[in-house]
């Protein structure tokens, strides 16, 4: 083991590591890694929050997203309402006045009809009342005098002409 | 060659060991390394190791300087390295510290992982870069610090679970007492050879690799050595050999990224199994 020189015992050495190696931790620690480790402390730190942050606005977004389709969504409903309301009405008061008018025909044809029935009455009651008068002129006149066909009938024409002219 | 292929193999190895005597950079260049510096017996002048770990030390601290610098809003990296610093240092945590220790305590243990990677990363490119010399082929170097993972993993454990509970904690609850008595002793020395074999394979990765790459560049010398051609040496054979070297140079460089990368993983995995006992 002495004969190789790879393998020689040289405590000096080692020393120097040791000392050379404390010195490279604490210089390394105070010019390197502190600034770097922070840098990448701060770093990660700023995309950390810049994720949250994110993240916010986006569950932010969906929540405004959601209520302005809950709006969209009452309103249409309210819009419908408001013309299914209109419509209900406007169909009511359209049947009132289509009922009313049914109503009002009526009645003028129910009064028309009566007039109508009064009136052909009156005149039946007349006419009775004129054939009667006539009946029992033209029995008076047969009775009072004694009559050939010729004058009979022209007795009679005279009484058919006297009814036309009285109408 | 005096020495015959017995003398090539110490050739070798004495351009993959340490070297006390001088920093040869390339052939004409060289930094003589011949003082000594004794504390208390230990030779502490710089060795060319030595000097790999002092060059990692400056370029960590500078090109980190660059490397952590961010853009005008602080929120990215500036620059193509310092976005490759950042991805390393993430992957440290996400892939390697954090499983481990989990999320929080990662935050903590991030700035030691992170070290402990880049250490050893830079330490062996810098051994990639032909006359540069690594250091993390070195059993000295790999040995402390494996030395110092295991003290960090077990301060840790007594840190997080007190003294007693962790080396209570040590061997698995709900064991029958006579087997105990054999898992005890296997379960604490469980603890060093794990970090005994951190140090044997990043030296012994890191060396072969190294014993490679030298044994195909030196394979023209090989050749001339054994049947005296020089025209077959340097007109087939080196030509081949440095193609070669560069595939092999390539893998290591692979290498020297997955070496680092496995030993900050274990290490992390030693850390976390030492403070989340039981898990």
């Amino acid at each position: 083991m002495s004969g190789n020189p790879l393998l020689q015992l040289d405590p000096g050495v080692a020393i120097w590591t040791l000392v050379v190696f404390a010195i490279l931790l604490v210089v390394l620690k105070k010019t390197a890694w502190g600034p770097l480790l922070r840098a990448i402390d701060a770093r990660d730190e700023r995309l950390r929050s810049a994720m949250e942050e994110a993240e916010r606005v986006r569950a932010e977004n969906e929540r405004a997203a959601g209520e302005r389709d809950r709006l969209m969504r009452e309103t249409l409903q309210r819009a419908d309402a408001i013309v299914a309301d209109a419509r209900t009405r406007a169909e009511e008061s359209a049947r009132a006045i289509e009922r009313r008018a049914r109503d009002e025909r009526r009645e003028m044809i129910d009064g028309a009809e009566k007039a109508v029935e009064s009136m052909r009455r009156a005149a039946r009651e007349e006419l009775r009342t004129k054939v009667a008068d006539a009946t029992v002129e033209l029995a008076s006149k047969l009775l009072r005098r004694e009559l050939d066909r010729e004058s009979g009938r022209r007795v009679v024409d005279g009484m058919i002409d006297e009814l036309e002219a009285k109408g | 060659m005096e020495g015959g292929l017995s003398g090539l193999g110490e050739f070798l190895l004495h351009h993959v060991a340490d070297n006390r005597s001088a920093w040869r950079i390339f052939p004409g260049v060289e930094i003589p390394l011949d003082g000594s510096f004794r504390v208390a017996g230990v030779e502490l002048y710089p060795s060319l190791h030595v000097l790999m770990l002092l060059l990692a030390l400056v370029l960590l601290v500078a090109l980190l300087r660059v490397g952590v610098r961010r853009g005008p809003d602080g929120f990215l990296p500036r620059g193509r390295f310092a976005s490759a610093v950042e991805a390393v240092v993430l992957f440290v945590r996400d892939d390697i510290v954090a499983p481990n220790l989990g999320r929080e305590l990662a935050r903590k243990w991030l700035p030691f992982f992170c070290t402990l990677f880049f250490f050893l990363l830079a330490l062996n490119l810098i051994g990639l870069v032909p006359g540069f010399a690594a250091a993390t082929g070195n059993p000295n170097f790999t040995a402390a610090m494996a030395a110092m993972v295991f003290v960090v993993f077990n301060v840790a454990g007594m840190v997080r679970n007190g003294p007693v509970g962790y080396w209570l904690g040590v061997v698995p609850k709900g064991v029958p007492l006579p087997i105990l008595f054999i898992l005890a002793p296997i379960e604490l020395f469980g603890l060093v050879t794990k970090s005994a074999a951190l140090a044997i394979r990043l030296f012994a990765n890191m060396a072969a690799g190294h014993i490679v790459l030298f044994s195909l560049i030196a394979l023209g010398a090989v050749v001339e050595f054994l049947f005296g051609n020089a025209a077959l040496s340097l007109g087939v054979v080196q030509p081949a050999a440095i193609v070669f070297t560069v595939a092999i140079e390539g893998l290591e460089l692979f290498v020297a990224f997955l070496q680092a990368y496995v030993f900050t993983l274990l290490s992390a995995l030693f850390v976390g199994a030492a403070v989340h006992q039981g898990h």
